[in-house]
């Protein structure tokens, strides 16, 4: 979307008759390139992210739980707390805007962490509101192998328009 | 919804019972960091993804998001360089229009209005199952604005139409085409725009600012018209505090001192003086509750106001000139723009508001949200979020760093444990077996079968194997047995041996195959033994050679990016500094006016007093007896 911020100032400087007239001239523009500054930071920021993955993640041992919610008309998500092999690795408080923009089709990356090789158990937990606005607590359960390869585990809540009840599912992604 | 939300600007494939891949997961966590405007985030996002080759599945939608969200972020050109590598031929009809629809947000931006309106055109989200045409609003909101840059305020208005009440692009659809309206000099449709835009119903601070703004506009063109008290109500209307406030009170006021209502004005002009530190509205009260006063023949009582007001401009004249001398202090500078940097909160408002105090609070605010001010405070702001980030960068890679030495230190102790402990003899142990079985297979094949215990042993199971050393063993028993029985023991041991050798190589090609079998198994678990050996032994090259290398560059880029982020937070700095100063000098004139008005006023009036001009007072002003 279009930094509303942006806009509004060009709205507003147009409209300048009817304000009160500014102290003076605006400022001359700076003369740098601040794009350029930018893509370099945007840039690092990259590397630092897959070098910090790379190190404390490899792939041998990486697990990845990512979360993902198809329309939420029947749960109101409050929080996930997840668990490896029945050990609380993360609790999660969500925010109005985190669950909208789970709602509009975004998935969190909920959880990252090492496990050893092996057979593992991944419990999720998910709190929240439910039908009838009454309190909802359920958990979903998978197991998986954890090979060379990072394991990638997702998480979702949908609706069922069956039984009008939420359904939550983990699964292990190919 | 959610399809529909998605449709148009990028593409997201809402959940499937199984999960889905890692490419498809990597997309939808950038779009979950866009939704909630985490720009910077969402793209790093993409940059990750692409640097590990998860774009392959679809690199159109990739490209597509990582100019929208580069665009967001305000890397036009990076924006632009995304968008061109698409090639049109790749593109589907809704790649097509996604594109359109971020190219004719670039043209918005240049105000290049005809080629917004080129993109746009190819924009059709079709029709709903009712049959009505589906409409997004920022389309609708960008083909009003580009009819309103081409003069055509009709077409405008027609986009506009297709917004709902509570939208916010039509609050400042509404505005702008108002503004329009106005200055073609149609003031009808301009009031009727404004009055629209004064009846929404908005939720977001921004909508209501100019659901105000449009309030304050309809008043103003009442005035004009010389409807007063269509602008009186709508002036009441405005709220009680807030930028408008000082705004609506001075009009206010003008306006009553217009119709004559002397008494009113003088009580605006009080309620202007009471509030706290100077702004417009509060300057021209010093002037105007004398004058009302004047109006109403209280002429000594006008003269003390003019004599006040004289000195509070004599006052705010020396403490302007002491700001403006401050704008050269960087260290005040930097003080101004870290409040502004704050969170907008009561305690930034104050802070700004003590710095701000000579210059009048009001005033300062209204100056800080000018365009270009703004503008350059926003990329202070995200500058110094830039700085903090960066000034972070060397401690977390030192603890980096810390743990790279530590994992390298475990995998030299697990190279030890290699070199000495078990799997090392494990792994001699297997190639060991591996070679006596290679060897003995190979003989087996060459050599035909013969009934003699050294080739028999090759092939035979352990109770053979006892069998056949019993044999050999009574069989050299024999020679010592009298001659006459020797013959036929010998034959006895012979038949026997027969035996087991006919069994065995009745099932040679079988035991063969067993052993080939066991040749295979035996030679993996020695590949799988050596692969760990060579892992453990490359992981510690690997972390010297690779890792390292990647502390250092970073470290060496992240300081080269932190100089760059320094220069243009001292480039603003300036910027700021020399705006400040015009700015101020600016109102060092304007309050050198005001007290000019004051001694002339104050000249004018003891003149009068002194000829005995003056009436009388008819009656007390309302609240200026004794103040």
């Amino acid at each position: 979307m279009i930094g509303l911020r942006t806009l509004q100032i060009g709205v507003l400087v147009a409209f300048a008759g009817f304000a009160a007239g500014a102290i003076g001239d605006g400022p001359e523009a700076p003369a740098d390139d601040l794009e350029a500054v930018k893509r370099e930071l945007i840039a690092l920021k990259r590397d630092l992210v897959i070098l910090e993955e790379d190190l404390l993640f490899p792939a041998s041992s990486q697990v990845a739980v990512f979360l993902s919610m198809d329309v939420g008309e029947f749960f109101q998500l409050d929080a996930v707390t997840l668990k490896i092999d029945d050990r609380e690795v993360t609790h999660y408080l969500y925010t109005e805007r985190q669950v909208d923009a789970l709602m509009r089709g975004g998935v969190q990356r909920l959880y990252v962490g090492d496990v050893q090789q092996g057979k593992h158990r991944l419990t999720a937990f998910f709190t929240g509101r439910g039908p009838n606005e009454r309190d909802y607590r359920r958990a979903a359960t998978v197991e998986f192998e954890k090979t060379f390869e990072p394991a990638y585990i997702e998480l979702a809540i949908r609706d069922s328009e069956g039984n009008y009840q939420p359904e939550f599912f983990a699964a292990v992604s190919e | 919804m959610k399809s529909f939300l998605c449709d148009i600007v990028l593409s997201c494939v809402l959940a499937l019972p199984g999960a889905r891949p890692i490419d498809e997961l990597s997309y939808a966590a950038a779009l979950y960091a866009w939704y909630q405007e985490q720009n910077d985030e969402a793209l790093v996002e993409v940059l990750v993804a692409e640097s590990r080759g998860r774009t392959d599945d679809d690199p159109v939608r990739w490209q597509l998001a990582k100019g929208s969200f580069a665009f967001a972020q305000g890397m036009y050109r990076f924006a632009n360089e995304s968008f061109e590598t698409l090639a049109e031929g790749e593109l589907s009809e809704l790649d097509r229009m996604r594109l359109a629809f971020h190219l004719a947000r670039e043209h918005y931006r240049r105000g290049d209005w005809r080629a917004v309106e080129a993109e746009l055109e190819r924009v059709d989200l079709g029709a709903n199952w009712r049959g009505r045409r589906r409409r997004h609003p920022e389309v609708e909101f960008m083909r009003a604005e580009a009819a309103l840059g081409q003069g055509d305020l009709a077409r405008a208005e027609q986009a506009l139409g297709a917004l709902s009440e509570d939208d916010v692009w039509l609050a400042y659809g509404l505005f702008n085409l108002g503004v329009a309206q106005r200055a073609a000099g149609q003031s009808g449709p301009a009031r009727a725009t404004f009055e629209r835009l004064a009846r929404l119903r908005v939720e977001t601070e921004e909508a209501w600012d100019l659901v105000q703004r449009g309030r304050l506009a309809l008043a103003v063109m009442a005035r004009e018209a010389g409807a007063a008290v269509d602008a009186q109500e709508l002036l009441a209307g405005l709220p009680g505090d807030g930028r408008y406030r000082d705004v609506a009170m001075l009009s206010y006021g003008k306006l009553a001192m217009a119709r004559g209502e002397y008494d009113l004005a003088a009580r605006i002009w009080l309620t202007l003086l009471e509030q706290d530190g100077w702004s417009r509205g509060h300057a021209a009260a010093r002037l105007g509750l004398p004058m009302s006063l004047e109006k109403l023949d209280r002429e000594a009582q006008a003269l003390e106001r003019y004599r006040h007001a004289a000195l509070a401009f004599e006052g705010r004249l020396a403490a302007l000139e002491q700001a403006a001398a401050r704008t050269d202090d960087p260290v005040w500078v930097d003080g101004l723009l870290d409040a502004v940097s704050r969170p907008d909160d009561t305690a930034r408002a104050q802070e700004l508001a003590r710095l701000g105090a000579p210059l009048g609070a009001a005033t300062w605010f209204e100056w800080l949200s000018g365009e270009d001010v703004h503008r350059v405070l926003s990329e202070w702001r995200e500058l110094t979020g830039m700085a903090g980030w960066l000034a972070e960068l060397p401690p977390r890679i030192a603890a980096y760093q810390e743990v790279t030495a530590e994992r390298r230190r475990r995998t030299a102790e697990a190279r030890v444990l290699l070199d000495d402990g078990e799997l090392t003899a494990r792994r001699d142990e297997l190639a060991g077996r591996v070679g006596v079985l290679e060897r003995a297979l190979a003989e087996l094949e060459r050599e035909t079968p013969r009934p003699e215990p050294d080739w028999m042993n090759r092939l035979a199971t352990a109770e053979e194997r006892a069998l056949i050393d019993e044999l050999t063993a009574m069989a050299a028993l024999a020679v010592r047995l009298p001659a006459a029985e020797r013959p036929r023991v010998e034959a006895r041991i012979r038949r026997l041996i027969g035996l087991v050798f006919w069994q065995i190589a009745d099932e040679r090609a079988a035991r063969i195959r067993a052993l080939v079998r066991q040749l295979d198994e035996s030679r993996a678990l020695l590949a799988g033994v050596d692969a760990r050996i060579e892992r453990l032994e490359g992981a510690e090259a690997r972390f010297a050679a690779g890792v390292e290398a990647d502390f250092l560059a970073l470290t060496e880029r992240s300081s080269a990016v932190a100089e760059r982020v320094a220069a243009a937070l001292d480039e603003r700095r300036r910027v700021i500094a020399a705006a400040l100063r015009r700015g101020l000098d600016d109102e060092v004139a304007r309050t050198r006016d005001y007290l000019l008005t004051a001694r002339i006023a104050i000249a004018r009036a003891t003149d009068r007093l002194a000829n005995g001009d003056a009436a009388p007072a008819a009656r007390p002003a309302p609240g200026v007896a004794g103040s």
